[in-house]
């Protein structure tokens, strides 16, 4: 009898939920994702071997790490790929310590210094 | 027989009594244009100025809304080509394309156009336009030296008291005060929050590394790590501060523009 109460109340529980609709996830579609293609987009602008490993990295990065939190840079371009571009463009030691630099600024304490993507809902900044 | 002979009469009749849509008509063309501005379809709104343009040349004003539909749309060298390019010149007409230049970030074109249409202006005039181009270029010190040595006669007292002397913040000096006293570069130029993150920054992973220093000594992987952690906070502080210093200076320059834009967009 009570077998049969807790196969109905959980019978009735499984009723109650609703399965995710599109609405619910997809501020996450919109938001900068890395997929595999733009992975291989940015490994084809490599000139060099170690421009490739780095970027190897940072897709690993992207795509295994920080996807699995969701966007929570205040920039757009993200933080990874901001350092990815910044090396490619400056080279590795300045292209290291914009990076840095970037990862401090990174606070959306000052959103007054830069400008709104509204379509992503964040702070736009590119290597200079 | 009759009754094909009225139909003929009445289909050879009936065109005269049509009359064909006006779809080009100059007003008409101009309230779709104005319509297309409203609903912020730039790129379209400047194809009917620049065909309204071409029934009408003479009306400048087209000139003028085509010249905001190319900003806004980002056509920046079909600007430069419409701006250039003027058909019978006279004084007038060069004023007012070097209006719209100065206001449509075509600065660096200004000296270029009027040297080419010099014998418009005397020399007072060319100097007060060389003044306006110095202060859309936000040349604040080559516009003091020209108003110096110039009298125009249009009172531009209140905009040189404004822009002489500029506060503006040494970014040199910054990355040099940053390099002694980690983030002091950033208080200098003002840029608080990300200065107190950054002594954050390095002051955690600095004491971190010394932390494991002093406990395992030099040995100890953690401290290096650690330690260059903190270097590379270090380092990309005082670039930072070298850039906070920058951006100070431009946020001064920005605001100065903005004083001053009545006086570049003047009609003379």
């Amino acid at each position: 009898m009570i077998r049969a109460f807790i196969i109905f109340v959980l019978f009735l529980t499984y009723s109650t939920l609703a399965a995710q609709a599109e609405s619910d996830f997809q501020f996450f579609l919109d938001v900068d994702r890395p997929i595999l293609n733009e992975v291989k987009k940015e490994i084809s602008q490599d000139q060099n071997e170690l421009e490739l490993s780095l970027s190897i990295l940072f897709g690993v990065y992207q795509n295994f790490i920080s996807s699995q939190d969701g966007s929570t840079c205040s920039f757009y371009p993200s933080c990874s790929k901001y350092c990815q571009h910044a090396i490619r463009h400056n080279g590795l030691i300045l292209g290291g310590i914009q990076g840095l630099d970037r990862l401090v600024r990174c606070n959306g304490l000052s959103p007054n210094k830069y400008e709104l993507d509204l379509k992503r809902r964040k702070l736009i900044d590119h290597v200079k | 027989m009759l009754n094909k002979f009225s139909f003929l009469i009445y289909f050879l009749l009936l065109p005269s009594l049509t009359f064909s849509q006006e779809t080009h008509q100059i007003v008409k063309e101009d309230d779709f244009a104005q319509f297309l501005v409203n609903s912020q379809l730039y790129e379209f709104a400047a194809e009917e100025y620049e065909r309204l343009l071409f029934l009408n040349p003479s009306q400048e004003k087209y000139l003028t809304q085509l010249v905001k539909c190319y900003q806004k749309s980002g056509q920046a060298h079909l600007l430069s080509i419409r701006l250039n390019s003027i058909d019978k010149p006279n004084k007038e007409k060069v004023l007012n394309r070097i209006n719209l230049m100065l206001i449509s970030n075509q600065e660096d074109k200004v000296m270029e156009f009027g040297k080419k249409h010099r014998h418009f202006f005397s020399t007072n005039e060319f100097e007060e336009i060389k003044f306006r181009s110095a202060l859309s270029r936000k040349s604040w010190i080559e516009a003091n030296e020209i108003y110096k040595e110039q009298n125009f006669t249009k009172d531009y007292s209140k905009t040189i008291k404004s822009i002489q002397n500029p506060r503006y913040k040494n970014p040199n000096l910054a990355a040099i005060m940053s390099a002694v006293v980690p983030s002091s570069g950033r208080m200098y130029a003002k840029d608080f929050k990300d200065g107190l993150l950054s002594l954050l920054f390095i002051g955690t992973s600095g004491f971190q590394s010394y932390r494991r220093f002093k406990k395992s000594g030099i040995e100890s992987a953690g401290g290096w790590i650690y330690g260059g952690i903190a270097l590379g906070f270090y380092v990309s502080n005082i670039y930072g501060s070298f850039q906070a210093a920058k951006f100070y200076n431009k946020k001064i320059d920005d605001r100065l523009y903005e004083m001053v834009y009545p006086d570049i967009v003047t009609d003379q």
